[in-house]
């Protein structure tokens, strides 16, 4: 279970998350939706330790992300995350994107890495693509790699950074592909999406986040057909048209 | 006037102009490397951290704005004081590889902040250790995006050697100038030192030029 | 290892107009090295972008230039001119073969100037009843200096380093002035220590006059 207890966070005097608190449960697919720069990224980051925050906890199975005696490189392999950017390592190939962590973090072989490698580019069907650079792959192509490389540390949470938005249009279906086979296998997620009709689809629970505050948290048949909160209502009727 | 006596410039000659440029090609080596590697861990600190900025800042900026030559000449005669009894060659490479430190230092800087911040963080999110991330990811990408500049700090150096000449390390240039004396007929002997020292840096020239667009080429995103 | 040097600086000072005066020489080596060099660069520049009668021998000689030290081709005018009766002053040796420099190393920065200067510009300028004059002058050279600005200022400075090598064949610019005067008392530490500091403060004199006119030039940009 990911549990943020009371989260703030402060760039400088800038205050991107105010007292926020929330839990996801093993198995849950909970979709945080909300307009930009209202720190959803930042959340994210918050959550494997790669931000600092000011206030309140945040535990994973019950280790404290931001307690000093964490073992932060141990913790992150248990969750994977993909950027909106896909952030793909420019110098290796789409297989030696996916073997590096294994083989320098896991320390597995290299035939082993490499092997474990492919049956992850395979699940995301790039099995063909595993000798070509990440600069001769498609956007959604790259991002598809992005996840097989965070899905082969076999994390137990995956956080999801608006993988789409940096899409064409006809590469969003692969993508979101992936991941509806992601649920079916039971991976618990946190996904941050603008891909509204998607959130209904996949998510168990959506949560709204406005200016650093969850507003609202719910199924989602309440958040898109019944809000009770009304800044959700406006957010979700704006992007509903 | 003596145009091309070619029988003045004997085999014996070109062989010890040969020789010249073995002793150019030494040179250059040995403060490359020494260059590089005190370059790149000054880069490094230069890149990491504030004050090292500042505190380093002087020694690159002053480094580049005075003579090698008085260089040259400045810690030779601190060595001589300090009792020092250091052979030409040693010299030599102890103040070219200090002079291309800090050409290298700022290359590296540069090299390590082009690399994507957001690259270098998926790399930590994967699990990776801060050294490990250095290794993998930081250092190959910079060194990729470095690497036309470095094979141009190596040209500088194989020119700067010449210099070398004035503290009697016999490298190409003052062979030349022992030959010139010797045979008296300096368009010959200069045609081939000039040729040597040209098909010493050309083809890395040109292969640097090769990269730098096949680079330009390839990081088009 | 003790340090228990004890410095005179006194003789420096006694000297400094003559460090002051060789500065000079270095600053006219400088300046004359980059005002020969420039010109030839752009003439350098038009017959590499002309045919290959003009490309190719103009390609020679800039690889000529960027691949051989600059002490080698000062010798190689200084030895050689000599040896064909020709004998020019060390000072004259010294701006020959760095303006030759200069313009092999700004030879590719005034090509690609000279091809960034679209035609339309200049078409959009004659059409507005501007001479060929008037348009080289307030279109074409502006567009010009915006791009060649930052690599004529380097090699400015690269001129002012390579001046003292004239040394080498009796020029008495700032190290050669230096390393007459310090053999009269030897204390050479000193000397060359304050040549080092005047060297860097030429250096940042350059850049800063540079600047003045670099403003202007990112002025008229916005
Ligand atoms: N490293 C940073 N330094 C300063 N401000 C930041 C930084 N990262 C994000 N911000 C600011 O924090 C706010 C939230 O950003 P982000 O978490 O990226 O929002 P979202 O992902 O919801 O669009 C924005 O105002 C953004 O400008
Ligand atoms: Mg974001």
């Amino acid at each position: 279970m990911i549990s943020l207890r009371d989260v703030s966070k402060r760039f400088g005097s800038l205050r991107v998350i105010e007292s926020v608190s929330l839990d996801v449960e093993r198995g849950e697919v909970l979709c945080l939706i909300g307009s930009s720069g209202s720190g959803k990224s930042t959340l994210l980051q918050c959550i494997n330790g790669l931000e600092a925050i000011d206030g309140g906890t945040i535990e994973v199975d019950g280790i404290s992300v931001h307690d000093k005696r964490t073992d932060l490189n141990r913790l992150r392999q248990k969750l994977g995350i993909v950027f909106q950017q896909y952030n793909m390592f420019p110098h290796l190939t789409a297989l030696e994107n996916v073997a590096l962590a294994l083989k320098v973090v896991k320390r597995m072989g290299r035939a082993e890495a490499e092997a474990a490698a492919l049956r992850q580019l395979a699940y995301v069907g790039l099995e063909s693509k595993k000798d070509t650079f990440p600069g001769r792959l498609s956007g959604g192509q790259q991002q598809r790699v992005a996840i097989a490389r965070a899905l082969a540390m076999e994390p137990h949470y995956m956080l999801l950074d608006e993988v789409t938005s940096a899409l064409d249009p006809e590469l969003v279906a692969e993508v979101l592909q992936s991941l509806r086979k992601l649920r079916t296998d039971g991976m618990t997620m946190l996904i941050v999406t603008h891909e509204m009709r998607f959130a209904r689809e996949i998510a168990d629970r959506v949560a709204f986040f406005d200016r650093g505050r969850l507003a609202e948290v719910g199924p989602p048949s309440q958040i898109f057909d019944a809000p009770r909160d009304e800044r959700t209502a406006k957010f979700v009727g704006m992007t509903a048209r | 006037m003596n145009f091309s006596p070619y029988h003045d410039l004997g085999n014996g000659d070109v062989l010890f102009l040969l020789q010249g440029a073995g002793r150019t090609i030494l040179l250059t080596l040995f403060a490359g490397l020494i260059a590089s590697i005190l370059g790149l861990a000054l880069g490094w600190l230069r890149f990491v951290s504030r004050l090292a900025r500042i505190l380093t800042g002087p020694f690159v900026d002053v480094l580049r704005s005075v003579p090698l030559l008085v260089l040259l000449i400045l810690v030779g005669t601190f060595v001589g004081i300090l009792g020092i009894d250091l052979d030409p060659f040693s010299l030599a490479i102890g103040v070219l590889a200090l002079y291309a430190a800090a050409f290298a230092s700022e290359i590296a800087r540069a090299g390590f902040g082009s690399v994507d911040a957001r690259t270098r963080k998926a790399a930590r999110a994967l699990g990776m250790g801060a050294g490990q991330e250095v290794r993998h990811i930081l250092l190959p990408l910079a060194a990729r995006v470095v690497f036309p500049a470095w094979l141009g700090l190596l040209l500088a150096l194989v020119k700067d050697t010449a210099l070398v000449s004035t503290v009697g390390y016999m490298e190409l240039m003052k062979s030349s100038q022992v030959v010139v004396t010797q045979t008296n007929a300096p368009f010959v002997v200069f045609a081939v030192s000039g040729l040597l020292y040209f098909l010493i840096c050309y083809p890395c020239s040109v292969y640097g030029q090769r990269v730098e667009a096949r680079m330009k080429h390839d990081l088009a995103p | 290892m003790t340090f228990d040097y004890e410095f005179h600086w006194r003789t420096v000072l006694e000297d400094l107009p003559d460090l002051l005066a060789g500065a000079l020489v270095t600053l006219e080596v400088t300046g004359l090295s980059i005002a020969a060099g420039v010109p030839l660069a752009i003439a350098l520049g038009a017959l590499l972008r002309g045919p290959a009668a003009t490309r190719v021998p103009a390609r020679c000689f800039v690889e000529a230039a960027r691949n051989t030290p600059c002490l080698f081709q000062i010798y190689l005018f200084y030895y050689g001119l000599g040896a064909l009766g020709i004998n020019l002053s060390s000072f004259l040796v010294a701006v020959i073969a760095i303006s030759l420099n200069n313009a092999g190393y700004l030879a590719d920065t005034y090509r690609s100037a000279l091809q960034a200067v679209p035609v339309q510009q200049r078409s959009a300028a004659r059409s507005l009843g501007m001479t060929f004059g008037q348009t080289s002058f307030h279109v074409v050279l502006p567009l010009m200096a915006r791009i060649v600005y930052l690599p004529t200022v380097n090699q400015m400075i690269w001129a002012m380093l390579n001046s003292s090598l004239g040394t080498l064949i009796g020029l008495r610019e700032l190290t050669g002035v230096t390393q007459f005067v310090q053999s009269r008392s030897f204390r050479t530490l000193e000397f060359f220590l304050a040549t080092a500091g005047l060297y860097y403060l030429l250096a940042k004199a350059l850049m800063a006059a540079a600047s003045l006119y670099g403003r202007r030039l990112t002025r008229e940009a916005r």
